[in-house]
């Protein structure tokens, strides 16, 4: 019998979020230490993880698979059953490395410590139970669990207006949960899966006729596109980033918006392909949208944090769009690009967060000379906006170019919409730079000082990722490719 | 004795019901209510004993077990009522049920 | 051997973490340089040697279009007789510029910060010359753009110079998204030719091993290859100020001038030309790119030439000067002599950082830019005046100097191809007219520093001479700028210069026509006459208010209006767009969502109506409940289902 991993990896994040609520004025180091835990865990997971397992009966195989009965009926049976491949892999180590982060970012927190930090755990121990849940039930509990510590670290945490975003973020993705559960549970029944195991619906929905598929796939597009966020129903992103506090927004973008593209390709993507192909016309369109709508808005605003909330919505439309090119290379691009956007955007949030308690503000307009008053914060902003933009050497820039080389290959020239909106992404991020970080120095309130050694420790973390990976990408393609989809007969 | 069919027996019972829902929707004295439920109630007693002496003993007797049941329910439920109206009765001197819509008193 | 070039340039990175890091960085520009001689004399002793070392970088899965089972990218390091050339010119005014900088930049703050952007641009540029595939190429090509921002915007606190930086980065940043799509053809075309090239198997690479894949090999639809070359273009373009992207290189010049002489002016933006010799030679041009390039070089010669010989700017005139010179390059490339337009680019990276650091010697001196302030510098700034003058000479392209040969290569290039492409005759006359244009402005402005008694504005400091530092580099650079041109004579330099496929052999040299020769060395030697005739002597010639050539100088000074109108463009359209696109954002989409919001409101308003309290009401919900339900399942369930067909 082999060791459970992943049972014994949930079990540390639930003990060290319980720690974190119970204990008070301590709650930071516990938070820290369960962090540290957690990414060494998620290191010798990923260094055991040499190739994925091959395909079992029909259906994918994952690794550290476990599977326990829990709920069993004559005509259904609900496990709990988790098991990991390259792509979830992935996002695990994505979710292990912001925890740290954000923990280390917030660890002057002030107003209720154990409580922040406990929330934040408990939000990646949903994400994580996301990653690796293999049941639809299993998969729905940790989705919902995602929701309602964000909810709080928005409607607590956050700035002026934040009971209406809180509320606003709620309400749209709970929405979307529900037609995502209606989704799963009709792909369930219709298929005749006798379990609510990912193998078994995988198996039972091979048989699915195209119209059904074509349902259920739009059912679930629209549930996990919320989270995406797909345009027209984005507009909660924005609010909820401005009044979510410095790590909810650092969550929020780099891990919240990865469940909808994760959960998009696990339980969509893999088990509805023939669904898909007939509305693969719809994920272009909504994809080019993104992309285009996110970069010009982002052009408009003033606040900082809106602006970097807007380009995650055009980097998510490239995801999107990497998707729906349904390919290998297209289907790597976008876990790539997951990857790279949690990191950085993250990186980005928390300079946002340190420019407004430092000078007091994020209005763009209103500030000025960063670059003198805090050089390594200007350097932070910097590093970060240069990745965003996608620049070589930084992480995003295989992820993009992968993606948009996919697109190339599959719609030819359409590939020019998403290349020429990149100028956009560069003119916003340059123009941000320029009225912020350059020019002689504005409104620099007495108090402004550089970074404390928190936020400069977390941010280099975020730093050290986006050159390390930037460089050499090949780790994490490495591991993406190890996925069953990879191996699997009949996917382009 | 001559059979009775399962068609007039049921309209019985539906014609109970329908009293008592009659009863239900327009009282507004609440002892007046209380009557109507039981009347409606012992439509579906009476259903469950037509059932089970039309079903033999192949359940045994299970149908008149339950409409006993019942019946002691009803009991208890009439009691409980009273005990209600009699404390909104000293509570607010009257015992129509348009001077009780909130939950609280 | 070719390795310790990227080590080299990592290594001056660290600088950062030393006060004052100029000398080390110094240090490793001279050791860089010496690597790059060695290279060049090992490829001079084996001609035509091509030496590669590569690993793979990513294992990228399939994609069912071009690369079904699969490709990879690597990164490697090529050298051959282009990349040693160009290393050359790279290390070498690199050396020169961050030397020249230790008495240069001397005054200024964020010394390490300087050094260390500078030496990252030179690993990057290094790295971009020694490139082995199109994609690690471009990842150079990126990052050396982002030296060139960070470099431009050194003196950030100038709103100016934060925002020169700004749109040069934009600028050439729409030349390189094309320049990706170039890429993505270039990929598809040699995966979908059916795999004889090998191309896709050894990761794009320019060379199988020691064996280049040289142009005309590759198949492949020729739209689409044309479109590759186009996309080519616009990508050099972009880097090399050619127009319609040239607007970024004036306002470069925002940054010190070390930065302009060895970033804008010898090796960047040179870049560019260096990417349509690697295209021509490794991936091949269609006659209608071939075409599309001359256009765009012959005119762009002649357009930046017409700016320069207006502005008052010192620096300003010599970059449109580079503009110009790098149109000639690109006039050669499309010409299809790749290597004529890589012999120019070596040459004019000598005399054009020469005439820089001249022009950064007198700033220095005086504290301006601006020419009319100036004067009678000649005395108290021999060295300088003389460096300028060398540089002056060699760009105006008069014999012995180097420009000479280099020029009347391409234009003799240019004069050969044109006897078969009757369409190239109108940009051979533009390239011709430039050489008077280029004569007249370059020495326009040397007049105008230099001659004359005294300074023409009295408030600047007293000039002096620079110190050793920035001398030494003069002299050489004077050296070279006079020398370089005859490298070529020497026959295993020659053999650099001569790869062998598609007619990218240089004419021989000496039997250039003379009839040409003499008519661009006339046409140069009247624009100096001129330019003496109008600014010697301290004379400042006045164009008459009424003139009718006032309107051209208007036009001229304010660049054609392109830069406003890009400005415009960007500000009105893009800009506008998106305040349009944050209304639309703000007020309709989510002014829907808060209607809806109100609308449940209302919604839940008129429903609670129903919430009385009382008992008999509730009663009654639930019977119509009931009642409903019932009507459901008897009635209208058996009529659905019948009509669906299910159970």
């Amino acid at each position: 019998m082999t060791l459970p991993v992943l049972s014994l990896m949930l079990v540390t994040l639930l003990g060290g979020t319980l720690l974190t609520f119970a204990s008070r004025d301590r709650a930071r180091y516990v938070a820290l230490a369960t962090s540290v835990a957690f990414l060494l865990e998620v290191s010798a997971l990923l260094a055991s993880y040499t190739v994925w397992p091959g395909p079992v009966n029909g259906s994918p195989g994952y690794a550290d698979l476990e599977s326990y009965s829990w709920i069993h009926l004559s005509w259904l049976s609900i496990n709990y059953t988790v098991g990991v491949d390259g792509i979830s892999l992935i996002l695990i180590l994505l979710t292990a490395f912001l925890q740290v982060a954000t923990v280390v970012y917030s660890w002057e927190e002030s107003k209720h410590p154990e409580a922040y930090h406990g929330l934040v755990l408990l939000t990646c121990l949903g994400c994580f139970g996301v990653f690796i849940a293999l049941d639809v039930l299993l998969f729905f509990l940790f989705w919902e669990i995602v929701l309602v510590p964000m909810f709080f670290l928005i409607g607590v945490w956050g700035g002026p207006r934040r009971r209406y975003a809180a509320l606003k973020f709620f309400v749209y993705t709970h929405v979307a949960s529900i037609v995502m559960l209606v989704g799963l549970l009709a792909l369930v029944f219709y298929s005749g899966a006798k379990s609510f195991d990912f193998a078994s619906v995988y198996v039972a929905a091979r048989g699915l006729s195209a119209t059904v598929q074509t349902f259920l796939f739009l059912a679930l597009f629209f549930g996990f596109g919320v989270k995406f966020p797909i345009v027209p129903f984005h507009t909660w992103l924005p609010d909820a980033h401005v009044e979510a506090p410095t790590g909810g927004s650092v969550l929020l973008a780099g891990l919240l918006l990865k469940l909808g593209g994760y959960g998009l390709i696990r339980w969509a993507v893999e088990v509805l392909p023939v669904g898909m192909a007939h509305l693969t016309p719809l994920l272009y369109v909504v994809a080019f949208a993104m992309i285009v709508w996110g970069s010009f808005v982002a052009l408009a605003q003033r606040d900082l944090k809106r602006l970097v909330a807007y380009s995650s919505i055009n980097h998510m439309g490239i995801v999107l769009l990497a998707i729906a090119v349904y390919s290998q290379l297209g289907l790597l691009a976008a876990v790539l690009l997951m990857f790279a956007h949690g990191v950085v955007s993250a990186l980005l949030f928390m300079a946002s967060g340190s420019v407004h308690h430092t000078f007091g503000t994020r209005d763009i307009s209103k500030l000025g000379g960063i670059a003198r008053t805090a050089p390594i914060l200007a350097t932070m902003v910097m590093v970060g906006s240069l990745a965003s933009l996608g620049l070589p050497a930084l992480i995003s820039f295989p992820a993009e170019f992968t993606a948009l080389l996919a697109t190339w290959d599959r719609i030819g020239y359409w590939v020019l919409v998403p290349l020429v909106i990149l100028v956009v992404t560069a003119a916003f991020y340059l123009w941000m730079m320029q009225r912020m970080l350059f020019g002689p120095a504005r409104n620099v309130p007495a108090t402004a000082h550089d970074l404390p050694w928190y936020e400069t420790s977390a941010m280099a973390i975020l730093l050290a990722l986006i050159v390390i990976y930037g460089i050499l990408p090949g780790f994490l393609v490495n591991v993406i490719v190890n996925s069953p989809v990879y191996g699997f007969p009949g996917f382009p | 004795m001559t059979e009775l069919s399962v068609a007039s027996l049921l309209f019985l019972s539906a014609t109970l019901l329908a009293i008592g829902l009659f009863g239900i929707l327009t009282r507004r004295n609440f002892i007046l209510l209380l009557i109507a439920v039981e009347i409606g109630m012992n439509a579906a007693i009476l259903n469950f004993v037509y059932f089970a002496g039309f079903s033999g003993t192949s359940h045994g007797l299970s149908g008149q077990a339950i409409a006993v049941v019942l019946v002691g329910l009803a009991a208890t439920e009439v009691a409980v009522g009273l005990a209600i109206v009699l404390a909104l009765n000293r509570q607010r001197g009257s015992i129509n049920i348009g001077d009780a819509t909130t939950l609280k008193l | 051997m070719a390795v310790s070039f990227v080590l080299v340039g990592l290594l001056g990175d660290r600088l950062k973490k030393l006060e004052h890091g100029g000398w080390v960085a110094v240090g490793f520009a001279g050791a860089a340089m010496v690597v790059a001689v060695l290279v060049v004399a090992a490829e001079m002793l084996h001609p035509s040697h091509y030496s590669d070392q590569s690993f793979t970088w990513l294992q990228l899965p399939g994609s069912p279009g071009a690369f079904p089972n699969g490709f990879s990218l690597v990164i490697g390091v090529l050298v051959d007789p282009i990349s040693a050339l160009m290393l050359l010119v790279v290390t070498v005014v690199g050396f020169l510029v961050m030397l020249y900088s230790i008495g240069y930049m001397h005054a200024d703050r964020g010394l390490p910060r300087y050094y260390a952007e500078l030496s990252l641009f030179l690993t990057a540029m290094t790295g971009l010359v020694v490139s082995d595939n199109l994609l690690e190429f471009f990842l150079f090509w990126e990052l050396v753009g982002v030296c060139s921002y960070f470099l431009i915007g050194f003196y950030y606190e100038k709103p100016s110079a934060a925002s020169a930086a700004k749109e040069a980065f934009l600028v050439t940043r729409v030349g390189d998204v094309l320049f990706l799509l170039g890429i993505f053809i270039y990929f598809t075309i040699d995966a979908t030719a059916g795999g004889g090239l090998g191309w896709a198997a050894s990761g794009f690479k320019f060379v199988n091993g020691s064996t280049p894949f040289l142009a005309g090999a590759m198949g492949g639809s020729s739209t689409l290859q044309t479109v590759a070359g186009l996309m080519m273009l616009a990508g050099a373009a972009g880097k090399s100020a050619q127009f319609p992207l040239h607007t970024w290189l004036p306002d470069a010049m925002e940054g010190p001038t070390t930065v302009s002489a060895l970033i804008h002016a010898a090796t960047m933006v040179a870049a560019g030309v260096y990417l349509l010799v690697v295209a021509s030679l490794f991936l091949g041009f269609t006659p209608d790119d071939r075409l599309a390039i001359v256009a765009v070089g012959g005119f762009t010669t002649f357009f930046a030439a017409t700016m320069a010989v207006v502005h008052p700017d010192i620096k300003r005139v010599i970059a449109y000067s580079t503009i110009s010179q790098l149109g000639y390059m690109v006039l050669a490339v499309g010409a299809g002599f790749a290597m004529v337009g890589m012999y120019h680019l070596f040459t004019h990276a000598f005399f054009k950082a020469l005439l820089f650091l001249a022009a950064g010697s007198v700033i220095h001196a005086v504290g301006t830019q601006d020419l009319f302030k100036m004067g009678g510098l000649r005395r108290p700034m021999r060295v300088t005046a003389a460096a300028f003058a060398i540089g002056a000479l060699s760009l105006s392209g008069i014999p012995p100097f180097a420009g000479f040969f280099s020029k009347d290569d391409v234009l003799s290039s240019v004069y050969t191809a044109a006897q078969s492409h009757p369409a190239y005759w109108p940009f051979l006359i533009l390239a011709y007219a430039t050489v008077f244009l280029t004569a007249y402005y370059i020495f326009r402005a040397f007049f105008l520093a230099f001659s004359g008694d005294k300074t023409r504005d009295p408030t600047l400091p007293h000039p002096h001479e620079a110190p050793w530092v920035m001398r030494l580099p003069l002299y050489i650079l004077s050296g070279l700028a006079i020398v370089a041109g005859v490298f070529p004579f020497v026959p295993s330099f020659a053999s650099l210069l001569s790869i062998g496929a598609n007619g990218n052999v240089p004419p021989v040299f000496g039997t250039t026509d003379l009839i040409l020769s003499a008519l661009s060395v006339g046409l140069g030697a009247a624009g100096i006459l001129l330019a003496q005739a109008l600014w010697g002597n301290g004379r400042v010639y006045v164009l008459a208010p009424e003139s009718a050539l006032q309107p051209v100088r208007t036009i001229l000074l304010n660049r054609y209006y392109m830069k406003a109108g890009y400005d415009e463009l960007g500000l009105r359209l893009v800009y506008g767009g998106s305040r349009i696109a944050d209304f639309f954002e703000r007020y309709v989409i989510d002014g829907t969502i808060r209607g809806i919001e109100r609308l449940a409101a209302r919604l839940s308003g008129t429903l609670r109506q129903g919430q009385t309290g009382l008992v008999s009401d509730y009663a009654s919900y639930v019977v119509a409940g009931v009642v409903g339900l019932l009507i459901l399942l008897l009635f209208v369930a058996p009529f659905v289902l019948a009509s669906v067909g299910g159970p």
